[in-house]
């Protein structure tokens, strides 16, 4: 074979290897579904590589574990299971005592006001919740497995847990990184970056900051640590504005639609989710979002997934307007979300 | 050692053919931030500067100074490596601008690497030109 031909025939098996990798790592990015751990029937099974059903236990067990403690009267029924399942139950059991409006929300145990305001021309919805019991507060994962490109939308996995109130989490299967502690139970214990912040929701509903450079995943759940999320970065911190406009990346300074959560007082939260990239809504940049929580006068606050995973569901309803695939008013499938169950 | 008028045209012709390469990585990069809300990556902005600085502008300067042109096979090894930059720093792009990661984007830039470098120590140890082609 003449070297011109040789070397053409190189060049191209060359280009079609670089192809098919190429497309293969974006479908093991963006497509491919893995699941490393499934959370079903109350009971957290670990799959191994083998096939294995590998180890299995109760949720109730972990719950006890952790130490969590709780205070309200429907602590019972939150610690023996967050599966849609009992969730419902319970439900059904408090039913009677619920007074609910399209903006409201109270079973004795908890209360929920929802309310809309504009703010720099942008639609900002406003969750107030105070609960009895740290119990109320939860996270879920898409179809209860814990893996990467696992996904749903975030009114789908409520609607599976009987939430009342919803938001996207921090879509930590995005990342190969950072602390996965959800209910109790860790998931990933990889550091994502020594100055990440994440959210740590203690087993008393308490909200701290911490760098993950700081401390282990591992510390943290023998800590007492029932929630960690790994998104950020914190908002707010002892009342005070933690994000510096001058400091912020790009992505950060932009106006987009936004996730925050934050804790006023002892059981008494806020979920924020800002409209954005819209005419009608233009969005937030992190530090407006920051000013914003303060206003409401919360202690500690903390950016979640933000863009077109912005999401809150309300009483069975999608109450805002997420823009997945751009400007397109649609919801998109995210990895966890936090919610307020009774 | 001695070039030839076809090899500077050679350069020259591979010099326009990157350049045209660059001009179409900084227009995709421009059309993709555009649509990426704000939300910049420096692997996508700086992805047609691969093209350029390590094909264009080293085509050119060949095309017009006295030096040996390289062999078809450092040609061949050189291309394969700019082309595992240039892909590794778009989809690096890509990943930041979502917002996620993967562990498989360091290949690209350990292959781009070590075929540069082959392409390089083939052309120096060879002193130059050794046949045409390809």
């Amino acid at each position: 074979m003449r070297p011109g031909k040789r070397y053409r025939l190189w060049g191209t098996l060359y280009a079609a290897v670089l192809i098919l990798f190429t497309v293969y790592v974006l479908l093991d990015t963006f497509v491919i579904p893995r699941s490393y751990t499934s959370v079903k029937d109350g009971e957290i099974r670990t799959e191994s590589s083998g096939g294995d059903a590998g180890i299995t236990f109760s949720a109730a067990d972990a719950a006890e574990d952790s130490g969590r403690q709780s205070t309200g009267e429907t602590s019972d029924a939150a610690e023996a299971s967050d599966t849609g399942k009992t969730a419902a139950s319970a439900s059904a059991a408090s039913a009677s005592a619920v007074t609910e409006t399209d903006t409201s929300y109270d079973d004795g145990s908890v209360s929920i006001t929802l309310s809309t305001t504009r703010y720099l021309n942008t639609t900002v919805y406003v969750a107030d919740i105070t609960v009895s019991s740290a119990d109320a507060l939860k996270t879920a994962l898409a179809k209860d497995t814990y893996g990467k490109n696992i996904t749903e939308k975030t009114s789908s996995i409520a609607e599976s847990h009987g939430a009342v109130l919803a938001v996207n989490g921090d879509y930590y299967g995005a990342q190969n990184r950072g602390y996965v502690i959800r209910n109790g139970t860790l998931y990933r214990e990889a550091a994502a970056s020594a100055d990440q912040e994440d959210l740590v929701i203690g087993s008393d509903g308490s909200f701290s900051i911490i760098k993950e450079g700081e401390i282990t995943a591992q510390e943290l759940l023998d800590q007492g640590a029932w929630q960690v999320l790994s998104f950020g970065p914190a908002l707010v911190e002892d009342g005070e504005i933690s994000v510096d406009t001058d400091t912020e990346v790009d992505k950060a300074k932009t106006s987009n639609p936004r996730t925050a959560i934050g804790e006023i007082a002892p059981l008494h939260y806020v979920m924020v989710v800002a409209d954005g990239r819209t005419e009608e809504s233009s969005g937030l940049s992190l530090y407006e979002l920051a000013e914003f929580l303060q206003s409401l006068g919360v202690s500690t606050a903390y950016n979640l997934d933000g863009g077109g995973s912005s999401t809150m569901y309300f009483n069975g309803n999608v109450v805002n307007h997420p823009t997945s695939g751009g400007d397109t008013i649609s919801e998109r499938k995210v990895s966890d979300i936090v919610y307020i169950g009774v | 050692m001695s070039t030839s008028a076809s090899d500077h045209r050679r350069m020259r012709i591979l010099a326009r053919r990157y350049l045209l390469i660059s001009i179409f990585c900084l227009l995709f990069s421009c059309v993709y931030e555009f649509f990426s809300h704000g939300v910049r990556s420096g692997f996508m902005i700086s992805l047609f500067l691969f093209p350029l600085l390590l094909g264009a502008v080293p085509s050119f300067l060949m095309s017009i100074a006295f030096v040996p042109v390289p062999s078809a096979a450092a040609r061949c090894t050189w291309h394969a490596g700019v082309a595992a930059l240039a892909v590794g720093s778009c989809l690096s792009g890509i990943l930041e601008i979502y917002g996620t990661t993967s562990p498989y984007v360091r290949i690209y830039w350990a292959v781009g690497a070590a075929l540069l470098l082959a392409g390089a120590l083939r052309y120096f140890l060879s002193g130059g030109r050794h046949r045409s082609g390809g």
